[in-house]
């Protein structure tokens, strides 16, 4: 029986500088990649600080007494199926959880008190400024899959509404979008007719696309996987997966590894069917909370892996900020212009 | 798309136009670099990589346009137009009917690179060098400047660079300039880039030099040199 090929995700060996150092573990290349020389993260039991990678591994000294940040490990993204989320949602309905540990009832009656607690009949949205940004989170309960799929539509809906989005992040219990601009109209941009819509017109060229495409691509051999570190050596041709898509989505969009793609995108990736039935329970009953910080509910939202960038205006106008800047900083926005003679 | 980022070069006025191609209006020539068109055809020749094969006709595609847009009375392609010699007699005879109809009513140069050392199967001035004005258009940029070249075009390194925005990095194809040199991103399809702050590109451009990313639109930075 063949029951297809199962990527593993990529891990790097954490190691302490120096000859002979000591290995202290692995982390997940996706947590390596966000680090920067100097950050300081927790493993094996004490805290280390990140100086940069060598030859596929992660090389830290000691740093005792600092604020770690923390080693996430995304493993196997299951959903949560349809009963437990229920099973939550109904859990919320209680006056008070005894059955809870003491931190989980101060945290759920903080979100009741702050905001609202997420019900099975109504739609919970949130919106709050956070750093510069503006964020918006959508209570939906329906499993990892389909909120990252509703993430790509209302990112693709906020970039027509001109709010800029920048990113967003699904859980198995909510999704969260940044943008720069903030949200007025919850019920236009989850409106059902919408993001129907939008199903049809997004399953070309978008993040998760290119992420399932990357997937069919290595294991049909036809790219290398990349890791970080490893660049700098080899003259062998790599490739950026995204160019490879966006190539064969312009002149053979039916090539069996298109198709492979879709199929696995759809299988795996979008679970439209729980949105639906998300929109269905919710059936237009829509509670938006304005707040001026963020909520309980929303924190662990913030320390979530795998965030999506969306590209579009945001990343432009970001762009264009930042590139300013750097010129105004260095003066040479006053001189290159001059013709030189 | 905006036309582009203006700048001066030993007082000619150039244009970095976003999609990578160079613009001297004053002498209508068209400039660009590193098309290695064939890429894909000679990639599964030699290690049996069979990447998809629309590399070849993205390129030609994307700078008919920018044929039409600009109108040039001179083209230049700055070398490494082919992948390799072979490949320049890979194109199919759409490809070929596409290159015709751009190099019909105007000059056409194909400067030498290290990919395409000799001459190819089209028509057009096979040079290893050009100079117009002030200007010296080669493939490599030299290290020490010639006493008669005043300035230069080139191409070769697939110059790059890379802006942190917040927690992300935006990396792009880019334009490289200085007082002295100007040096072009590469314009094919299947290539890669090698980032600003490389060694051998700090050596080449001078302090202040200026890095154009390319792209919907261009954004002007800084060279960044790590």
């Amino acid at each position: 029986m063949n029951i297809g090929t199962i990527q593993d995700s990529d891990r790097l060996k954490v190691r302490l500088r120096g000859r002979g150092g000591r290995a202290l573990g692995e982390v997940e290349e996706a947590f390596a990649a966000t680090l920067e020389p100097g950050d300081s993260f927790l493993i094996g039991g004490q805290v280390v600080r990140y100086e940069g990678l060598r030859d596929l591994t992660v090389e830290v000294t000691k740093q005792p007494g600092k604020k770690p940040k923390i080693a996430t490990f995304s493993g196997t993204k299951f959903a949560t199926s349809t009963q437990l989320s229920q099973r939550i949602l109904a859990g919320f309905q209680q006056k008070d959880w005894p059955e809870l540990p003491g931190y989980m009832r101060d945290w759920i009656a903080l979100q009741r008190h702050v905001s609202l607690l997420p019900r099975a009949d109504r739609l919970l949205v949130e919106s709050f400024p956070h750093e510069g940004r503006f964020a918006t989170v959508v209570y939906g309960f329906a499993g990892r899959n389909a909120l990252q799929t509703l993430g790509l539509l209302l990112s693709k809906r906020m970039e027509e509404a001109r709010l800029a989005p920048l990113s967003f992040v699904a859980t198995d219990y909510a999704v969260m979008l940044l943008s720069l601009e903030p949200l007025g109209d919850a019920a236009g941009l989850l409106a059902p007719a919408g993001l129907r819509d939008g199903l049809e017109r997004w399953l070309a060229g978008n993040a998760v696309m290119k992420r399932s495409f990357r997937g069919c691509a290595v294991i049909a051999g036809l790219i290398e996987r990349n890791m970080p570190g490893q660049r700098k050596s080899g003259r062998q041709a790599t490739f950026s997966s995204d160019i490879l898509y966006d190539t064969l989505l312009k002149y053979d969009p039916n090539h069996v590894l298109m198709q492979i793609t879709r199929e696995e995108a759809r299988r795996g990736l979008v679970d439209f069917d729980r949105i639906e039935e998300m929109l269905a329970r919710c059936a237009g009953r829509l509670d938006h909370k304005e707040l001026d910080r963020l909520s309980p509910f929303a924190a662990p939202l913030f320390l979530e892996m795998g965030r999506v960038p969306v590209q579009g205006a945001a990343q432009e106008r970001l762009l264009a900020e930042e590139t300013a800047r750097l010129m105004e900083a260095s003066g040479l926005n006053k001189i290159t212009l001059a013709p030189l003679q | 798309m905006s036309d582009g980022h203006v700048f001066f070069l030993f007082g000619e006025e150039l244009t970095a136009r976003a999609s990578g191609v160079l613009w001297w209006a004053d002498r209508r020539i068209l400039c660009v670099s590193d098309l290695h068109m064939g890429k894909s055809e000679r990639m599964a020749r030699r290690s049996g990589v069979m990447v998809p094969p629309y590399d070849t006709a993205d390129t030609l595609l994307r700078l008919q346009n920018e044929i039409e847009a600009l109108a040039p009375e001179t083209v230049i392609c700055l070398g490494d137009s082919f992948d390799d010699l072979q490949a320049s007699g890979s194109l199919d005879p759409a490809q070929c009917a596409c290159l015709y109809r751009m190099q019909a009513g105007r000059k056409w140069i194909w400067i030498e690179g290290n990919h395409d050392p000799g001459p190819v199967a089209f028509s057009g001035a096979h040079l290893a060098e050009y100079r117009d004005g002030p200007l010296v258009f080669r493939h490599i940029a030299e290290l020490q400047l010639l006493a008669e070249d005043r300035a230069e075009v080139s191409g070769h390194y697939h110059p790059k660079a890379a802006v942190s925005v917040g927690r992300r990095h935006i990396t792009r194809p880019c334009f490289l300039y200085d007082q002295h040199r100007v040096m072009l991103p590469a314009f094919g399809t299947f290539t890669g880039g090698l980032r600003s702050d490389t060694a051998v590109l700090r050596d080449v451009m001078q302090p202040g030099a200026v890095a154009v990313l390319t792209g919907e639109t261009c954004h002007v930075l800084p060279m960044p040199r790590g």
